[in-house]
């Protein structure tokens, strides 16, 4: 099995960063192998690693 | 007393002498270069570095005693010598492609604006016309140079690549000198530098360059990507209810949710059935591998749209397992 990355976009319109990171710290403390907040001009990007066996 | 007054220059000739001076200017340009000049007199230090290329240096390592000190000390010598002379190589080479790089087109784009610039300013019509013949022959050439325009633009990106590689491949021969003759030996270290010296090269970084972008396509293309809204915001309580059940399951009741829920997979997005294919790819989870159901059930949750409707999708199947 292998590990899958999920990129999830949220619009920075609606959604504010504070929000972004609890689901970044809901992933990393149920299995999130690594979960990373990014952004461009419009989204914050969270890239989530799951792990594969 | 008779003055000699030579005729007045045709709009051919005025156009040569005019050419002639941007001429002067592009040679001008070809004289700027990006790198300063260096103090050093790299092509002495070549010659003084021969005994470490042809085999001088070699015979006195050879005929110091296996794994002694002075035979490391004389491995490292000759592997620092010969990094001295790669060294000196690719700046060498660094040099010259970033020149090539900024010479021509630079150049005769200085010419064509100023052949350009005089047609608009200058001389008789005839002579603009001359002018505004030679700017579009110079542009033109320039246009055809401008084929090049890739090859120029992509230099500052192999030059980066080349002192990458080759930043790589340093570190692995450093590593090696940190190591015993014995462990590492001079026939070792003279594969590690040939391949340091190829590093240096437009088709090593060529290579790298194509192998990240393939990389990178790969990886692309296998990322899940979920396009989220602000519900996802107002669903984490629902999520986090449903992970704190799962978290108290037992290694047998993973295995039963994740048969209870396999049949709602259809119903998720393809995303999610992305998700779960590349977790589980051979559906282990479903043939009592409780630590893929485990890692899949996790994932899907984590990733789950917990909305009402789903919500109870999991509650239920987390009850009829725990009966």
């Amino acid at each position: 099995m292998a590990d899958a990355t999920v990129v999830d976009t949220y619009p920075k319109a609606t959604v504010s960063k504070d929000e972004v990171e609890q689901i970044q710290k809901n992933k990393l403390t149920n299995g999130a192998k690594t979960c990373t907040l990014t952004d461009d001009s419009t989204n914050w990007i969270l890239t989530t690693v799951w792990p594969g066996q | 007393m008779s003055i000699d007054r030579k005729p007045p220059l045709g709009p051919l000739e005025r156009v040569a002498l005019l050419t002639c001076a941007c001429m002067a200017l592009l040679s001008a340009c070809a004289s700027i270069q990006g790198y300063p000049v260096d103090p050093e007199a790299t092509d002495r230090t070549l010659i003084r570095l021969a005994a470490y290329f042809d085999g001088t240096e070699e015979k006195k390592y050879e005929a110091l005693g296996i794994d002694s000190d002075a035979r490391t000390q004389k491995r490292n010598e000759i592997v620092f010598a010969r990094m001295r002379g790669y060294d000196i190589e690719f700046a060498n080479f660094e040099i010259q492609l970033y020149g090539f790089s900024n010479t021509v087109t630079i150049g005769t784009d200085l010419m064509g604006l100023t052949l350009g610039g005089l047609t608009a300013t200058v001389g008789s019509a005839a002579t603009k016309a001359a002018l505004g013949a030679a700017s579009v022959g110079v542009l033109g050439a320039n246009t055809a140079i401008n084929k090049d325009l890739y090859f120029q633009k992509t230099i500052p990106a192999l030059i980066a690549q080349m002192e990458a590689n080759r930043a790589k491949k340093q570190l692995a021969i450093v590593q090696g000198l940190g190591q015993s003759d014995s462990k590492y030996s001079l026939m070792t270290a003279y594969s590690d530098l040939d391949a340091y010296k190829s590093a240096g090269s437009i088709p090593d970084a060529i290579g790298s360059i194509t192998q990240d972008a393939s990389n990178a396509k790969q990886s692309a293309n296998s990322d899940i990507i979920f396009t989220r809204t602000h519900l996802d915001i107002t669903q984490l309580p629902d999520k986090e209810e449903v992970q704190a059940q799962v978290k108290k399951l037992t290694d047998p009741q993973v295995l039963a949710l994740a048969k209870a829920m396999e049949p709602n997979l259809a119903s998720r997005p393809p995303q999610m059935q992305q998700l779960v294919k590349t977790l589980d790819a051979n559906d282990i989870r479903l043939s009592g591998n409780s630590a893929a159901a485990r890692n899949v059930i996790t994932a899907w949750i984590g990733e789950e749209d917990m909305t009402a409707a789903n919500k109870k999708q999991w509650t239920d199947s987390i009850i009829s397992v725990t009966k």
